[in-house]
């Protein structure tokens, strides 16, 4: 709703859509009488719709509004309060306290223009205030009428602007203690979700405890029979390795021969003493047969004659060393 | 005490809080929630080697009825008795049966200091000390390594008289064998 408020008579318009949906004027005559007719005006019974939020208008000669130039070139909340301390430099005073409000204008786009401000005295706009809240809509702004559309005051008085500042910091207030709150809650659903998982893993480890002990003391004793039929099975493979090394040795010797001492041991290594026609021969026919590994004559090769022939005494070692 | 004080104490206190907040509460918090997670998902790793030991049940029993019959087939191998001592006799006497089958005179059997161990087996080891001819050295040779019971001839050490020495007596082959066999250590396995 828009309510315009000139010397001694007051419009109110409810506009919807662009279009004024509903209008009425009332007349008074004193500061006191202009807060009853706004109440009224406010909450009419033939208005078509409750109004949301009221704008006020002040119209001339109760609102002042003026053109400064030559004011430094300072912030927009500077120049606010600047004219606010000089208000009696720049607006009449009738007795009463001011209530000013100033912002820049645009000369351009980028050059800043002279500095437009407004004052209206403080007991009207208290009225206003006061009619308002008796007929219980919000006041959206009280502004001087005239204003250049690119140019925003607004004349709302103190104990307004502080009754906002105050309700706007109780709704920062809770808004934060509602934000801590559920920062709070979260915390806490996550530590209660975090002890419910982890007390039902224990419940599962409680419940699985014994099965689990059951099962790791089977695969220890299998792992121990395991290691009896390895050991087992390993020592009857390799227990004819002496029998197969002395075998191919015997085989491997030519039949002339005659062995006079024999080492062996079940890694294949150990030595046989000879008594043969030529050590050479001995030593081709074991690397011919492979019955042996890496045969090598071990000590001298002593020449003897028996009974018109000769004959080599020798000893061959084998295997992975000589003893 | 005018709004201005007010408002001084009030960000004064509001700093403290902040700063007790953010440097020992939030750190401690922190560290806390740290330590729960950890804890939990150690937990959780233990839960699931914990449900994987559990999911292996079906394989060790199949494991284990495979590696019964293995060792019961395997019984006849071992070496009777619990001890080594009664082990080395067992030996003794499946080495003295072997050795007379096959005309071998065993002069002296010594057990030797043997501590192997094999899954719950102990070894045990002899050296017996021999005489007899080449045939009969062999065929020891081979009825230890065909036994029922098994035992591994480590080494053998052979002398035969020169034979480029004219002589009345048959080839004498004199010797020893070193050899060992396993027994049970801990009784039956279970």
């Amino acid at each position: 709703m828009r309510l315009r408020v000139g010397r001694g008579r007051a419009r109110a318009e409810l506009v919807g859509g662009g279009a004024a949906l509903w209008a009425a004027e009332v007349e008074f005559a004193s500061v006191g009488e202009l807060g009853v007719a706004v109440a009224a005006l406010l909450v009419r019974d033939d208005l078509p719709a409750r109004p949301g939020a009221v704008r006020f208008e002040i119209e001339p000669p109760l609102a002042q509004l003026r053109t400064l130039g030559g004011l430094p070139p300072v912030r927009p909340d500077q120049l606010r309060e600047l004219v606010a301390t000089q208000s009696g430099r720049f607006f009449r005073r009738n007795g009463h306290p001011l209530v000013t409000d100033a912002a820049w204008t645009l000369a351009d786009r980028r050059t800043r223009g002279p500095a437009m401000a407004a004052a209206v005295e403080e007991p009207w706009v208290e009225t206003l205030v006061d009619g308002a809240r008796t007929a219980g809509v919000p006041v959206l702004a009280i502004e001087p009428a005239g204003l250049p559309a690119d140019v925003s005051l607004d004349l709302v008085p103190p104990t307004e602007r502080r009754r906002r500042r105050a309700h706007t910091l109780v709704g920062v207030r809770r808004l934060a203690f509602a934000v801590a709150m559920v920062w709070v809650a979260a915390g806490a659903v996550y530590l209660a979700r975090l002890s419910h998982e982890r007390a039902a893993v224990e419940r599962e480890i409680a419940g699985l405890a014994t099965p689990v002990a059951a099962v790791q003391r089977a695969r220890r004793a299998l792992g121990a029979t395991a290691g009896i039929v390895e050991t087992l099975e390993r020592e009857r493979a390799a227990r004819g390795a002496v029998l197969g090394s002395l075998a191919g040795l015997i085989a491997a010797l030519p039949d002339s021969d005659f062995a006079t001492a024999l080492t062996l041991d079940a890694t294949g290594s150990g030595e046989v003493s000879l008594v043969a026609r030529r050590s050479s021969e001995v030593i081709a026919a074991l690397e011919t047969s492979a019955a042996v590994v890496s045969p090598r004559i071990a000590g001298a090769v002593m020449r003897e004659s028996v009974a018109g022939r000769d004959r080599e005494r020798f000893t061959i070692a084998f295997g992975g060393g000589s003893r | 005490m005018t709004p201005r004080d007010r408002r001084a104490v009030f960000l004064g206190a509001a700093v403290v809080g902040l700063a007790v907040l953010v440097l020992r509460l939030a750190p401690a918090a922190a560290r806390a929630h740290a330590a729960a997670r950890d804890g939990l998902a150690a937990r959780s790793a233990l839960l699931a080697r914990m449900r994987a030991d559990l999911a292996e049940t079906k394989r060790l029993e199949d494991s284990g009825a495979v590696i019964r019959r293995r060792l019961a087939s395997l019984a006849p191998a071992v070496l009777a008795g619990r001890s080594a001592a009664d082990a080395g006799a067992d030996l003794a006497s499946h080495l003295a049966v072997a050795a007379d089958r096959q005309g071998v005179r065993l002069t002296r059997t010594e057990p030797l200091p043997d501590s192997a161990l094999g899954g719950g087996l102990g070894r045990v080891t002899l050296r017996a000390t021999l005489e007899s001819d080449g045939v009969g050295v062999v065929g020891l040779l081979r009825a230890l390594a065909e036994a029922d019971a098994v035992m591994v001839v480590d080494a053998v050490r052979l002398e035969v008289a020169d034979p480029l020495v004219p002589r009345r007596r048959p080839e004498l082959v004199r010797g020893d064998l070193t050899v060992s066999g396993w027994y049970l250590e801990r009784g039956e396995p279970r």
